[in-house]
């Protein structure tokens, strides 16, 4: 088990101050994740997935009664077993912790709607958005990494998505050139690189590598990112911001900063998870008042990675 | 990328042996060509905006890669079965839970000899992509990252 750093520690503290809480948390992220798939609706229904996967022995339960593609597989497999199984290869599934879901859940994709995915390998968001609008509209899946579009690109192509054009470009670069080509969306997915301490259960290396120095530095790039994007926005359109970390840094201090330059409003997004408000105040700074209808997703509160979901709107 | 939709007179002929082939009655898809196969795009997006796109930005890949021409023939890929599953109707090879096994590992199958051509492959409810018969055997294009052996 590795130990986290007293200041990561420290700051978790201050943001779950009631020692039961924070206990609660420091265990579970020492806990492995729970498997989640979702069911790729373009390839196959919930109804028939469930039914093969029982045929195999496996336990699935879909906890969300409006969300059925949302499945966790209840019986321990043996390792890799999950990514071997046959209806995993020919795309029937995609694995994706379940808070991860809760992005594209925000964002509301609808056939036929104009999509941009800014930060998209490997694809677990663009798949899901994809599905959601049916294969139709269009999406943008954009990233930077050679190594992970590769990755995106195969999901794609496992998961029949064939609305969607991939692009390799820097972030805040592609923002420029679609904005010089006029280029409006419906719906934009920033799903920002962060510090990654939601996902500490599944990669518990982070505890290692986590650093307050790299936590400035990305809060940083998130803001040029997310105002890049916002103006890329169509009127009426919905951006989500997201990551898979709790330092306000890299959420509230980013969506605040956001808010005020675009005068884009904050709207409360319903997901299936629970969801602790958006704190107002970090190191002395002030956060709109909105920002409470921000979703911070606490690993102890769902038992599942944690994430920050905010819903943003364009009037 | 490089990208070429098919002209007029191409997607007729696609759409000519989709439909003697398999049965297949105009599927709603762009088709396009990149130099290593066609590809098909199910948004709903104009011809003329997405060669804008193409032109002007850094594209790496896009819609599905839908099949591979071999001597006149269409050799769909296997999500574009899956896509088209309720519509293929013709020259469908069912095959044994034991010979999916070997299918899925990218092995070639044995069949009868007087089998010629491209197939799609199916097991049970599932379609698993083509292959073409030839000589006794269904050759297997299953790309390797697909494979059970391989993942
Ligand atoms: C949190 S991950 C995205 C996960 C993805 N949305 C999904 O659901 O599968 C962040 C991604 O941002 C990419 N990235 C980092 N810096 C970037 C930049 N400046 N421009 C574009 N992409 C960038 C990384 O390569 C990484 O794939």
């Amino acid at each position: 088990m590795i130990t986290p750093k007293p200041l990561f520690e420290e700051r978790m503290r201050r943001l779950l101050p009631e020692e039961t809480d924070f206990a609660e948390f420091s265990k579970k992220i020492h806990e492995y994740p729970l498997n989640f798939i979702r069911c790729n609706t373009l390839k196959i229904s919930p109804v028939q997935l469930k039914k093969r996967l029982e045929e195999k022995e496996w336990k699935i339960k879909q906890p969300f009664s409006v969300h059925q593609e949302i499945m966790l597989v209840e019986n321990k497999l043996q390792p890799g077993e999950i990514g071997k199984a046959i209806e995993h290869l020919i795309g029937y599934y995609y694995v994706q912790e379940v808070s991860s879901m809760m992005p594209a859940l925000a964002l509301e994709p609808k056939p036929g709607e104009f999509v941009l995915d800014l930060c998209a390998s490997p694809g677990s968001k663009t798949t899901q958005i994809a599905a959601l609008m049916q294969n139709s509209g269009a999406i943008i899946a954009n990233d930077k990494a050679v190594d992970r579009i590769i990755a995106l690109c195969s999901n794609l192509e496992r998961c029949a998505v064939g609305n969607t054009i991939v692009t390799k470009e820097d972030a805040i670069f592609l923002c420029q050139k679609l904005d010089n080509l006029g280029i409006r969306f419906d719906k934009i997915l920033v799903d920002v690189p962060c510090s990654g301490e939601g996902n500490i259960r599944g990669n518990p290396k982070t505890l290692i590598t986590w650093s307050l120095g790299a936590i400035r530095q990305l809060s940083d790039l998130q803001k040029k990112i997310a105002i890049s994007a916002a103006a890329l926005l169509k009127k009426g359109g919905t951006m989500v911001y997201s990551t898979c970390t709790h330092a306000p840094e890299e959420n509230e201090a980013v969506v605040s900063f956001l808010m005020q330059k675009t005068g884009l409003k904050i709207e409360k997004a319903s997901l299936p998870l629970k969801c602790r408000p958006g704190i107002f105040e970090w190191e002395k700074r002030g956060f709109a008042e909105e920002i409470e209808n921000t979703c911070r997703i606490y690993p102890h509160d769902n038992d599942c990675e944690g994430f920050f979901v905010a819903k943003l709107k364009k009037e | 990328m490089w990208v070429r939709f098919l002209s007029k007179g191409k997607k007729k002929e696609l759409l000519r042996v989709l439909k003697k082939s398999f049965g297949i009655e105009k599927p709603p898809f762009l088709f396009f060509e990149t130099s290593k196969e066609t590809r098909i795009f199910t948004g709903s997006v104009s011809k003329d905006d997405l060669g804008m796109l193409v032109k002007n930005l850094r594209i790496q890949s896009m819609g599905l890669y839908f099949a591979k021409k071999e001597d006149g023939e269409f050799r769909l890929s296997l999500d574009a079965t899956h896509l088209l599953s309720k519509e293929i109707k013709k020259n469908i090879l069912e095959i044994s839970d034991e010979q999916k096994d070997k299918w899925m590992n990218g092995e070639n199958l044995e069949i009868d000899e007087s089998l010629k051509g491209i197939f799609i492959v199916k097991n049970k409810e599932d379609f698993l992509s083509s292959g073409k018969a030839s000589n006794g055997k269904l050759f297997n294009f299953i790309p390797k990252e697909r494979r059970t052996g391989n993942y």
